[in-house]
């Protein structure tokens, strides 16, 4: 497969793998805040774990789709 | 939560000793910096190798990225395994819950009154040095031991439960209230 072939594939492969990272992110969050709601004893550690957790979290996803459009030109 | 009765105090409430799970976050962070150091040692890889990552920087840097999340998950996972994992010792109760995993919970309770005996258990060099140990609970209810892991400074949490366990002897409750 030569170099050309290979570049046509990549966006569209950054991209299922960006949506199936999203599709896990949603419902690992979803699980994990349930748990921090329903069993959590103290909340201002969750709040602070809440805005470490999702913070982060976002960073990741925005240079992961910053990284996409850069491939995508 | 875990619901109180009206008249309980929480005496004492404590995790897991912290090092397991300092353990396992340490396997992730190197996990995690894994793909990263590639990039750092790539002068010390093979040209062909070096030639692939310098072509395909961006895309290896986005796969990167994506690891970087799922551990980032993987680790919260842990550290909620790690949280709500809890002893609670009431005037009334002792309150085991252990978070076998994210859809495992197993919850113990034994009644001050009902306790019969309690055994300390510190196994191994690093138990020793580092006071984290187990903590044997019988009682006279239907499940006759309770194990309580991984506890820091047992002896703290026998003596305690004891010394509640001699005040409630020495003042029983009049009525138990309903299950």
């Amino acid at each position: 497969m030569n170099e050309e072939a290979i570049r046509s594939y990549l966006v569209p492969a950054a991209a299922g793998i960006f949506l199936a990272v999203v599709i896990a992110f949603i419902l690992m969050s979803v699980i994990l805040d349930y748990h921090w709601r329903r069993y959590g004893t103290h909340p201002k550690t969750l709040v602070a774990v809440r805005v470490v957790y999702y913070g982060v979290s976002v960073v990741l996803l925005a240079v992961m789709a910053v990284l996409i459009y850069v491939l995508s030109r | 939560m875990i619901e109180l009765h009206p008249d309980e105090i929480i005496l004492l409430e404590r995790r897991r000793y912290w090092l397991p799970f300092a353990m396992e976050a340490l396997g992730l962070l190197v996990a995690a910096a894994l793909p990263f150091a590639g990039f750092l040692f790539s002068e010390s890889m093979p040209a062909r190798l070096q030639a692939l990552l310098s072509a395909y920087s961006l895309p290896f840097l986005f796969c990167a990225t994506a690891w970087l999340l799922v551990i980032w998950i993987i680790f919260f996972t842990n550290w909620t395994n790690y949280y709500l994992d809890i002893l609670l010792i009431t005037n009334k109760r002792v309150i085991d819950v252990e978070q076998l995993g994210l859809f495992a919970r197993d919850l113990a309770e034994m009644r001050i009154e009902n306790i019969q005996d309690i055994r300390v258990e510190i196994v191994g060099l690093l138990a020793s040095l580092l006071h984290f140990g187990n903590l044997h609970i019988q009682t006279a209810g239907e499940v006759k031991e309770f194990v309580i892991r991984n506890l820091y400074d047992p002896h703290a949490v026998k003596d305690i439960i004891s010394k509640q366990h001699d005040d409630v002897m020495r003042n029983p409750p009049t009525a138990r209230p309903s299950a």
